[in-house]
């Protein structure tokens, strides 16, 4: 447990141990591995939005001798419609079967519908001109309020809507409606003396990791075939392949390369079990890589969101009501993150009265896949600028607003559960004394204030920890590290055995080398991989302590271990850990320590933004001038990464709520595939991203760590919104608030 | 059919065979095993595959092979002297200036490009020379921290 | 007895917002709520995650509650 401990390594900014490689260009990430032998795949992705597949005819393509492997939906052994893969949310094996490679329809342009692999990526690329493809054209469903109008075109014909009050009886484009709710909502808002109801959209973005998707895979006829790939989740990557490919899990090993961002978008696959099947026909080992293009068109980005959101409240600030309608777009097949959606949407809030009612909606875009917080910066963005726009009515600072309706220790959820103990006023107090909230706002600027809540989660992770003769060790772990995980791991090692860390090297083995490991995301890789990290170190002091006890001849409770030094209670003598691991031959042979452990008691983190905009009303464009992330990390492992989870959180909130979204043609085309008009977020738009760490301990980590990587995304659309509208004198309900929308609200009439 | 091309890459000279429409990307990583630059986008919006061609900071996948022939390239497994790593690196490294890292030789290139032209970069000019330089996870506040430790400790000889 | 509250959309399949259960595991809690409620199927509980006491438990089939735990039902939490 950890009341304001003094540590040695812990809290400090060490250098990250795999730091050298990446500097020098040596590290290897998806596409950097070539094998012998190797050739390369390329894939035929649909012309159309939404169509269905009448004749796929590959003789030519068969019958050419550049052409060394063809694949398609066909060659994935009988895929069972009703098997669930763990971790999707409510996406079936069928639905992501027919996303990696199309099965008679198409519903979105771009999706794959066949592969081919020939020896050079040129001759791949050419050689899809030899597959014939007959399609009928139908009409694409391109938006929320399109797939849910009056005789719409049908994605799926067996669609029927869960979760209505009546069951389904005809096919739908919304897969499921889900409803929450605490208290009256209509006795909440009889109680109001205000009332604030708007409602808000924001667009399809991509997390757009800068690495696109690839692969190597080598098929093995009479051992493991070997899967490459940069992924947040080599296990998942190694489950999913399995199932689709009706393959055991012995028959694969998937080794995670360096990963060159995810943050959700690599939790999933898409080229991994196409080369797999290349790889297979060919007998030869397959590379695979996405153009940046495919990326944004057929990769997985974020739900667009329609949201409504209505806020009653007294004069003197005490929030009677909140009720939310929040629509989400699933892209071509159902499971967006609708369900984290409504369950956060008010979590900030400790309010009576509370009704949310969520909907997944399919439309012929991509299908999405999560990022940072899913769901919640959709349901969250609308929420928050509710709450300012209701501070601004009833004159009240939006700090004390929320200080006011803060949800703290014992507050029930809508979600079930009441909250323990958590940050948000601690949040809330540090933006009400911080540097930026007590700066005076400049001229011609805005300012803008949010809060955002993620629930962060635990789970499985397995480490071991071996030490050598000398007293140096390897850290074995199986998290991806996305952000400079390796560091802290180091360091929580270090911290138990009392050596330094650089003594230890920790490693991301593979799916053979490691035992297993769910997924690097969801905040969960300092707090569960953590906690196992610290178990196995504590399993080694027992046997440092067993081992010192053989050799001084006494009982192991005799045996103090502290700082790296074990300490003969009954006695005088004392052995570091050097010293014992230069006997262990004699005393037992190898010290290793083990944990495998399926984390529970992750902590929520709250997070309180400060964001100044300056809007130039001739030409509608934004600077944001100041920005502050404050955010409760419970114990910063690492300050560097943790800031750094702050503050690359809060700049991709800032992209999603300025600059980026994907623009679609009638025909649902995206227009602007690439990062020149994809705009995210460049050095020159930015200032300095202050941050502050607040730190309320969580009880279940050994070192009171909470997740940070996601909820950082959360805060920035709504106080980038509510900072926007401030400058502009106008309410601000769509995202994103680019030029060209500022100038319409300004210029109405242009 | 393919051309030969003789160049010089971070000091040692290089020959290799290409095809006329192949970027100078594509030959350091897939037939010179150089996979150090990086691709992000294939269209030099991102940067990743920054290197130094006769001086000038260019993309390298809009490059052409061909176009190496005779030219002194320097990428980013050069910038380290043996197992000395570049100021540029070491500060990179203390400022916590990457998180996945795949932007990181693109920026370190871009970054050595820019001190070398300007010595005493404002933080505005430093962002702005590196605006060319995508990166998605720091939200770049760290990374221009380490540029201007860089460009303060070179000018002080070090 | 521990209680187990439904959100609003188990509450539609259960026919009731909240029930006292005997069950002091998981599974003895599945089998207890799917006899007592058969409008609620294995299928609609399994895959969620179980709140006790206010703790998510992501992968709770090993999970065992006190007598007097509160319980709720949640979707398991994606990763980003």
């Amino acid at each position: 447990m950890s009341e304001a401990r003094e540590f040695k390594h812990i809290g400090q900014r060490t250098i990250r141990p795999d730091g050298f490689d990446k500097v020098t260009g040596k590290a290897n990430y998806g596409a950097d591995l070539s094998l012998p032998g190797m050739i390369w795949g390329a894939i035929l992705r649909s012309p159309h939005a939404h169509a269905n597949i009448k004749k796929l005819d590959v003789s030519r393509a068969e019958a050419s001798p550049e052409v060394l492997a063809i694949a398609t939906f066909e060659d994935f052994p009988s895929v069972n419609s009703a098997s669930q893969i763990a971790g999707t949310q409510r996406m079936s094996l069928m639905d992501t079967a027919c996303n990696i490679l199309a099965n008679q329809k198409v519903l979105y342009h771009g999706q794959a519908v066949a592969a081919i692999a020939a020896r050079t990526e040129a001759a791949a690329i050419a050689a899809l001109d030899l597959i014939d493809v007959e399609y009928e054209v139908l009409s694409p469903v391109l938006s929320i309020d399109a797939a849910i109008a009056e005789g719409a075109p049908i994605l799926h014909e067996t669609m029927m809507t869960q979760g209505l009050a009546e069951p389904a009886t005809i096919a739908s484009n919304i897969s499921a409606r889900m409803e929450l709710k605490k208290g009256d909502i209509e006795a909440g808002f009889a109680a109001a003396d205000v009332i604030v109801e708007r409602s808000y959209d924001t667009p399809t973005v991509h997390q757009g990791y800068i690495e696109p998707h690839a692969t190597t895979v080598a098929f093995n006829e009479n051992g493991p075939s070997m899967i490459w790939c940069p992924t947040q989740g080599h296990f998942d990557v190694r489950a999913r392949v399995a199932q689709l490919m009706n393959l055991e899990l012995g028959q694969l090993k998937v080794v995670a390369s360096e990963i060159g961002g995810g943050f959700g978008g690599k939790t999933t696959v898409y080229l991994e079990p196409v080369a797999l099947i290349l790889s297979k026909k060919s007998g030869r080992p397959v590379k695979m890589a996405m153009s940046r293009q495919d990326v944004f068109r057929a990769s997985g980005p974020a739900s667009a969101s329609q949201s409504h959101i209505k806020i009653g409240a007294k004069m003197d600030g005490t929030i009677t009501a909140m009720q939310a309608t929040l629509h989400y777009e699933a892209g071509a097949f159902q499971g967006s993150p609708m369900g984290p959606g409504c369950m956060t949407v008010f979590t900030p809030y400790d309010v009576e009265n509370l009704y949310v009612e969520g909907f997944d909606v399919v439309v012929n875009k991509p299908k999405v896949a999560a990022y940072r917080a899913p769901g919640a910066p959709q349901s969250e963005f609308a929420a928050e600028m509710a709450v300012n726009e209701l501070a601004k009515k009833i004159g009240m600072d939006p700090i004390e607003l929320r200080l006011k309706n803060a949800a703290k220790e014992g507050t029930q959820t809508i979600y079930g559960p009441k909250l323990k103990v958590v940050g948000l006023v601690a949040c809330l107090e540090a933006a009400k004394s911080s540097p930026h909230y007590n700066a005076p706002i400049p001229e011609n600027v805005g300012r803008g204030l949010a809060a955002g809540f993620w629930f962060n989660i635990g789970g499985q992770s397995s480490v071991i920890i071996n030490l050598n003769p000398d007293g140096t060790g390897t850290i074995i772990e199986g998290s991806p590290d996305i952000g400079g995980s390796r560091a802290s791991m180091q360091m929580m090692a270090a911290e138990i055995l009392g050596i330094a860390p650089a003594r230890l090297n920790p490693i991301v083995a593979d799916t053979e080398h490691v035992a297993y490991n769910q997924t690097t995301g969801g905040s969960r890789t300092t707090f569960a991989t953590g906690m196992a990290v610290v178990e196995a170190a504590e399993d080694i002091v027992g046997q440092l302590k067993a081992r010192a006890a053989a050799m001084w001849n006494v009982t192991a409770e005799q045996v103090d271990f502290q700082d790296g030094v074990a300490h003969n209670l009954a006695g005088e003598d004392q052995l570091t850990l050097a010293e014992i691991c230069a006997t262990a031959e004699k005393t037992g042979g190898q010290i290793s320590g083990r944990a495998n452990i399926n984390a529970r008691g992750a902590g929520p983190s709250f997070a309180v933004h400060i964001c100044d905009i300056k809007v130039d009303k001739e030409t509608g464009k934004t600077d944001v001038v100041r920005y502050t992330a404050i955010q409760d990390a419970g114990k910063a492992i690492h300050p560097g990464y943790v800031e750094g989870q702050f503050q690359g959180g809060a700049v991709q909130g800032i992209g999603w709520a300025l600059n980026e979204e994907y623009v679609y043609s009638k025909d649902g085309v995206m227009e602007n595939a690439g990062f020149l008009d994809y705009r995210i977020p460049l050095a020159s738009d930015l200032p300095e991203i202050e941050t502050i760490i607040v730190e309320v301990p969580n009880s279940f980590h050994p070192f009171g760590v909470r997740g940070v990587g996601e909820t950082g995304i959360i805060p920035p659309l709504a106080a980038v919104g509510t900072a926007v509208a401030e400058a502009i004198g106008q309410p601000i309900s769509s995202l994103p608030c680019s030029p060209p929308k500022i100038l319409k609200l300004l210029m109405p009439e242009i | 059919m393919k051309s030969h091309v003789t160049t010089t890459i971070n000091g040692d000279p290089v020959e290799f065979l290409c095809e006329p429409a192949q970027t100078l990307l594509q030959v350091l990583r897939n037939d010179l095993g150089m996979t150090g630059t990086k691709e992000g986008c294939g269209s030099g919006d991102c940067g990743a595959c920054s290197v130094i061609f006769d001086g000038e900071l260019v993309c390298a996948c809009l490059v052409l092979g061909v176009e190496a022939e005779g030219a002194e390239i320097e990428t980013v497994e050069g910038v380290a002297a043996h197992d000395q790593l570049h100021v540029i690196q070491e500060k990179f490294l203390e400022h916590a200036a990457l998180q996945c890292g795949i932007c990181t030789p693109g920026l370190i290139i871009s970054t050595k490009a820019l001190l070398e032209e300007n010595p005493s970069p404002t933080e505005a000019e430093a962002r702005y020379y590196l605006a060319g330089n995508l990166c998605r996870c720091t939200g770049y506040d760290k990374i221009i921290k380490a540029v201007m430790d860089a460009a303060a400790t070179m000018r002080q000889g070090a | 007895m521990a209680l187990v509250c439904f959100n609003a959309s188990l509450e539609q399949q259960a026919g009731c917002a909240s029930l006292t259960v005997t069950a002091q595991n998981y599974r003895a809690l599945i089998d207890e709520l799917t006899q007592k409620l058969p409008q609620l199927t294995k299928d609609a509980l399994t895959p969620l995650a179980l709140v006790i006491d206010g703790e998510i438990v992501q992968e709770p089939f090993l999970a065992d509650f006190s007598a007097d735990a509160e319980l709720h039902f949640i979707e398991k939490i994606a990763a980003g």
